[in-house]
């Protein structure tokens, strides 16, 4: 990359697959698990930081993210509704399997603003779904037998009123 | 793979996609809106322990969109009896602002209020219905009070009664330092004096605080809650209680603020800008968490006052000063403020009619709501799952 200012220092992370990124530190700052690590260090970091849990797909989304609400906040008025824009194609842009892979990442790396844009995002998708869309969708086995879960339905009647049934 | 970093490494995890960290499932669920979370419930027993504790309701509430209203609406009757009923609507106020009528059109009634019920505020998504009986042939009331949570259903367990000078009004708040819903009543006996009840929900009792130092004009006025603080407009002992308005000075309006942490009390001073009584009673209020205060000017103008930081005495801001003749009132009435102080609601000239004013463009609009004989309240509301013990 070319054009860094001498004093925005590059940190390297590596993904579980071995591919390198150089970020930004002021980049590296929203990932307060790697900020954290960072300022643990007795000494500078120079070697890459190695990330056991983070894929190269993720990284790439999560940095793709980053730069980009960097970009929005630094820069001219309408920032706002171009934000809205990209955050909803950044959203679209993904499988459910890939929202989840996603969350994951960022929880591991603790990147706040992301984390709860796509959680956020999830409770979109699951509100309007079926209880049995969503134990697929987590992965859930249920674990109530038909008479637990016919109580549980009647002690919450209101909730249930002028909704189908799964 | 070799983690190798001066001896330290970032400390892995195993990789699960299909099966979310709890920490993660909590995260999400306290964005979904309350009905459908709660049909989440059904999900697993583990869902339905994370979904159930106050500590998560807490977080939920906190989530919940703030942009909601109630719109109750009470049979008018000429004494306040038993005959008459309830209606609610829940809305957002984007859609009761675009569509007064056909939102009210929606109501659906309300079983758990009789006509004996009052409203007295509501808080976190729960509603404090006051009961009153007014004895027969003398100025004594019986009061007791139960909070609803009109989306759920939930509804406590009434209050301790009081048996009080019918010269009495309500005010209903939460204080965060107790995590506690409290109500508060103003009482005025014959010979003036103004004392205070708190009750906290929950509790056996009500606590009695000796001396309150104002009254406010008009008993069915709440107590308006902000920032965990009961507000009432008032006269200032000995004045309140019946009063002859065009005796009234300046000096004698008082603004109490009651806290409901510390049980005391302290006076909030009016806008610098008041310069004269104004021909009738102001109207004190908090819509969407502001304290407003709002007056006629000379019985031609309406004036709204913001304090745009509660407590700043110096914060209060003239927000608008129009003609009533513009709006289309003949005064101030039932009024109610959306959109941060733009958006004015106001009881009409005629039978049914409410104004709406836009202090942003200046536009006037004049709806017919409600064809039958009722009144209309609303409230400032989020949805929560809150069901105090």
């Amino acid at each position: 990359m070319s054009g860094i200012s001498d004093t925005e220092r590059m940190i390297t992370l590596k993904t579980v697959e071995g591919t390198l990124f150089d970020v930004k530190s002021s980049i590296a700052k929203d990932l307060k698990t790697v900020q954290a690590f960072i300022d643990d260090s007795d000494d500078d970091v120079t070697s890459p930081i190695p990330l056991p849990n983070v894929f190269t797909r993720e990284l790439s989304r999560i940095l793709d993210y980053l730069n980009n609400h960097h970009r929005f906040r630094s820069g001219i008025e309408k920032a706002d509704e171009e934000m809205a824009r990209y955050d909803a194609e950044f959203a679209k842009s993904m499988s459910h399997e890939e929202l989840k892979a996603l969350i994951l990442a960022a929880n591991y790396l603790n990147v706040k603003d992301l984390l709860e844009f796509l959680n956020q995002t999830v409770a979109d998708v699951i509100q309007n779904k079926s209880v049995e869309f969503v134990r697929n969708f987590f992965g859930i086995e249920n674990d109530y037998t038909p008479e637990e879960e016919e109580k549980l339905r009647n002690e919450n009647e209101w909730a249930f009123n002028g909704v189908e049934q799964d | 793979m070799q983690l190798h970093f001066e001896g330290m490494h970032m400390a892995p995890q195993h990789p699960t996609v299909a099966l979310l960290l709890c920490e993660v499932v909590m995260e999400i669920l306290s964005w979904v809106p309350a009905k459908p979370l709660t049909r989440l419930k059904l999900v697993c027993k583990s869902w339905n322990s994370i979904i159930s504790p106050p500590h998560f309701i807490k977080l939920h509430l906190h989530r919940s969109p703030k942009n909601a209203i109630l719109l109750f609406t009470r049979t008018a009757t000429l004494t306040f009896d038993e005959k008459a009923k309830w209606g609610l609507v829940f809305s957002s106020i984007e859609s009761f602002i675009q569509n007064p009528s056909s939102t009210l059109d929606a109501q659906e009634n309300l079983h758990s209020l009789h006509g004996q019920d009052w409203v007295s505020g509501s808080c976190n998504g729960l509603v404090c219905v006051a009961h009153i009986f007014d004895h027969p042939n003398n100025d004594i009331s019986d009061i007791w009070f139960r909070l609803l949570n009109p989306l759920t259903g939930f509804i406590s367990e009434n209050s301790p009664y009081l048996r009080v000078n019918v010269n009495n009004a309500f005010g209903f708040g939460y204080d965060e330092s107790s995590d506690s819903y409290k109500v508060l009543t103003l009482i005025r006996d014959s010979s003036g004096t103004v004392t205070a009840q708190v009750y906290s929900f929950g509790g056996s009792s009500w606590k009695t605080i000796n001396s309150f130092p104002a009254f406010p004009f008009c008993v069915e006025d709440n107590g308006h809650f902000i920032r965990g603080t009961l507000n009432w407009l008032g006269l200032r002992n000995p004045h309140g209680g019946h009063y002859d308005w065009a005796a009234v000075t300046l000096d004698m309006l008082m603004i109490v603020s009651f806290d409901l942490k510390s049980d005391t009390h302290k006076q909030i001073l009016l806008p610098k800008g008041i310069d004269e009584i104004p021909s009738e009673e102001p109207t004190l209020g908090v819509w969407g968490n502001s304290l407003y205060l709002l007056h006629d000017y000379k019985k031609t103008h309406f004036i709204a006052w913001q304090m745009k930081e509660f407590g700043d005495e110096n914060s209060w801001t003239q927000l608008l000063k129009i003609s009533f003749q513009n709006l289309g009132v003949e005064r101030l009435l039932s009024v109610f403020i959306f959109e941060n102080g733009n958006i004015f609601m106001l009881r009409g000239r005629h039978r049914f009619e409410e104004v709406f004013y836009d202090r942003r463009d200046n536009s006037v609009k004049r709806i017919n709501i409600l064809a039958d004989n009722s009144y209309l309240i609303a409230i400032d509301y989020v949805e929560s799952l809150v069901q105090p013990c």
